[in-house]
This record gives structure tokens, C-alpha cells and sequence, in this order.
């Protein structure tokens, strides 16, 4: 029932959902907790989104278009 | 919450030290919803205004879109048939022609909610304007940074991938979770908790997503608000809006797909006109159409 072509969608259309909530909510939240624990009022709360929105953009990166030419 | 708001959230918060973000008067979001009011045992919260706000204007819209249709197109009524035509392309393309069409209402009602929902929450208003009840809270919250929706738009999903499961094979769908060994049932757990995996991770998705998009433009607007990064207080958070546009997009796209692929497996194939099936570039081709139509 669960032919290739499926389960390959499956994982690329639910790795690319998760690559940006995880990614960037993971950077923010992060962030925040350093920060609050640290002192240092936005410094990790910038690193953490900014680390987070370059991760996820890589990840969306190689999941579409890495995959679709590699063949 | 958003750029344009900012004037008008100045003036409404000000008064509220609860709110506070950074040192700013911006609200930041919590992860339940708040509560405006209650009627009975029903307790009304702010995405659920959203959300009745939001089922309002898509519907306005299709009525509107709807009226005189004619056999040759004018200008709305093309929009309209673009919209709908890319939609059964994409249903079609996945579930095949006849299981396609029947499940081309719900797929399409679940990616134009998503996807005006999840605009809809970029608009002047939504998080700034407060409802002054026992609590001073924002009136107007993102339906989709509400779990409770995300996850009932989930829990339809299932329900229906079963439904769809016994329609296309009788008791037959049961030998997935029960199959016969010899001549006894087993139970098998993996396929069950698959099931309630889905479930979670079709709703943790999209919930995620949006409060992530949420905190993260009121990130920014509160750090462009602090003097040291008030250089240029109104690109930075211009950007990520445009952001959270094409994140919106793709959530609602990622949501119906993942549904319409739950579904077409349920059914247990793709029945006609489907040659291309094992072509391994299929699922990337199909996100990209997807995401280029959107």
C-alpha cells in the first residue's frame, strides 16, 4: 500500500513543516531562556532567530531542491 | 503586534504593565489563548473570534466569487477557476481522478482556511487591539496559534482518513491494525500508534509554526522598538512579515498535502491514470507545483 513515491512525500512535505517551527521557535525560545538566565537582554534571543531562520532556510534548501536535481 | 500596528498599540496598551515585552508595549503571545467572555459553559477566547472572523470572510468570498458565473470567464470568476483548477490538479495528481474530486472539498476548505487564516493574522489589528473584560487581553488572536484548532482540524482529518478507509475497503481496513496470523487476530501496535502520531505531528506542525511566525514578528518589532536597534524600526520587521507570508503559504500547503496523502492512503492506491507513480522525483515535483501554485 505504501509505495515510494508516498512515503517520500510524506517525509519531505513533513520535514520541511517541521524544519521552520523547529528551527526558528527552537531559536527564539532558546534565546529567550539565555537570556533570561545570562542577563544579556537580546544578544542570544538575535543569535538564536538568526541561527534558526539559517538553519531552517538551509534545510527547506536541501529537502526541495538538493533532492529534486539529485537524480 | 504587527508594523503597522504600532501606533495603535501604543495607545491601547499603554496602560497595561502586563503586556510589556523587552521594555516595549507590545503583547507577548502566551501559548493558550486568552478568554473574552463566556456564554454558558462555552467559554468564548480570542482566536475563536478569529477564527468565526476569518469563516466570514471566505465564505463573503465565495459567495461573491460565485454570482453570475458564466460559461465564458470574466475577470473574478477566473481567479476563482484558477484557484480551484490548481487544487484538483494537485488532488487529482495524488489521490487519482475519482477518489480526487470526492475528497477536493475538504482539501481545498482545509487549504484556503489555513492559508487566510494564517494571512489574515498579519493584518493591522490582530494582537493590538484590547478587550478591556476582567483581563485586558488582545481581541483578536491568530486561529492557528490556537492548539485547539490545529488540533481539531486534525482530528477531522483522521476521522475522515478512516472513514475513507472503510469506504474503500469494508472491515477489510481493520486487518491494517488487526492482521490475521494462521488463524488468530494480532493487534499491531505500530500502525495504532501511528495513527495518534499523525495526529500530533499534523497539528504540532501548523500550531508550532504560527506561534513560532507570532513571537517571532513581535521578536523583532520589540527590537526595533528598543532604542539601539531603532535605526530602522520599520524594514527589519517588514521582512519578516513578508516571511511569515510565504511561511503562511506553505504551512496550509504542508497541512492539505499531508492530509490528501493520509487519505489517498487509506484508499490504498492511486486507481487510474497514474503511471507516474514510482517516479522517485514525484514527491519533490509535487510540493514544488504545489508552492508554485500557491
Amino acid at each position: 500500500m505504501l509505495d515510494n513515491s508516498t512515503v517520500r512525500a510524506l517525509g519531505l512535505v513533513s520535514g520541511i513543516g517541521f524544519s521552520i517551527a523547529l528551527f526558528i521557535g527552537g531559536g527564539v525560545v532558546l534565546g529567550l531562556y539565555l537570556d533570561e538566565r545570562l542577563g544579556t537582554t537580546p544578544l542570544f534571543l538575535i543569535v538564536g532567530l538568526l541561527l534558526g531562520l539559517g538553519l531552517a532556510g538551509y534545510t527547506m534548501y536541501r529537502l526541495t531542491l538538493f533532492r529534486s536535481t539529485q537524480r | 503586534m504587527h508594523i503597522w500596528n504600532i501606533a495603535l498599540s501604543v495607545v491601547l496598551q499603554e496602560e497595561e504593565e502586563e503586556s510589556t515585552f523587552l521594555g516595549t508595549p507590545f503583547h507577548r503571545p502566551g501559548l493558550a489563548p486568552e478568554e473574552l467572555f463566556s456564554i454558558g459553559p462555552v467559554h468564548v477566547t480570542n482566536s475563536m473570534v478569529t477564527t468565526l472572523l476569518v469563516v466570514l470572510v471566505v465564505s463573503l468570498l465565495a459567495i461573491w466569487l460565485t454570482r453570475r458565473m458564466q460559461l465564458i470567464p470574466g475577470g473574478k470568476q477566473n481567479f476563482l477557476e484558477v484557484v480551484v483548477e490548481g487544487l484538483l490538479g494537485l488532488v487529482e495528481g495524488a489521490a487519482g481522478r475519482r477518489v480526487g474530486r470526492i475528497i477536493l472539498p475538504l482539501i481545498g476548505t482545509l487549504f484556503v482556511y489555513i492559508l487566510v487564516a494564517n494571512w489574515f493574522a498579519l493584518l493591522p489589528g490582530i494582537g493590538t487591539i484590547i478587550y478591556h473584560g476582567e483581563h485586558d487581553v488582545p481581541l483578536l488572536r491568530a486561529p492557528n496559534s490556537d492548539y485547539n484548532m490545529t488540533l481539531a482540524m486534525a482530528f477531522l482529518t483522521m476521522v475522515i482518513v478512516q472513514v475513507a478507509g472503510f469506504a474503500a475497503h469494508g472491515f477489510g481496513h481493520l486487518k491494517e491494525y488487526f492482521p490475521k496470523v494462521g488463524r488468530i487476530y494480532l493487534v499491531n501496535p505500530l500502525n495504532i500508534i501511528d495513527e495518534f502520531a499523525r495526529l500530533l505531528s499534523l497539528s504540532v506542525r501548523l500550531f508550532a509554526n504560527v506561534f513560532a511566525g507570532e513571537v517571532l514578528v513581535g521578536v523583532m518589532l520589540a527590537l526595533s522598538f528598543v532604542a539601539v536597534f531603532a535605526v530602522i524600526p520599520v524594514v527589519v520587521p517588514a521582512i519578516f512579515l513578508a516571511l511569515e507570508v510565504f511561511f503562511g503559504a506553505i504551512q496550509a500547503l504542508v497541512f492539505a498535502l499531508l492530509s490528501l496523502i493520509y487519505i489517498s492512503l487509506a484508499v490504498g492506491g492511486h486507481s487510474e491514470g497514474h503511471d507516474a507513480e514510482h517516479d522517485d522525483d514525484r514527491a519533490a515535483a509535487l510540493t514544488q507545483e504545489g508552492a508554485a501554485r500557491s
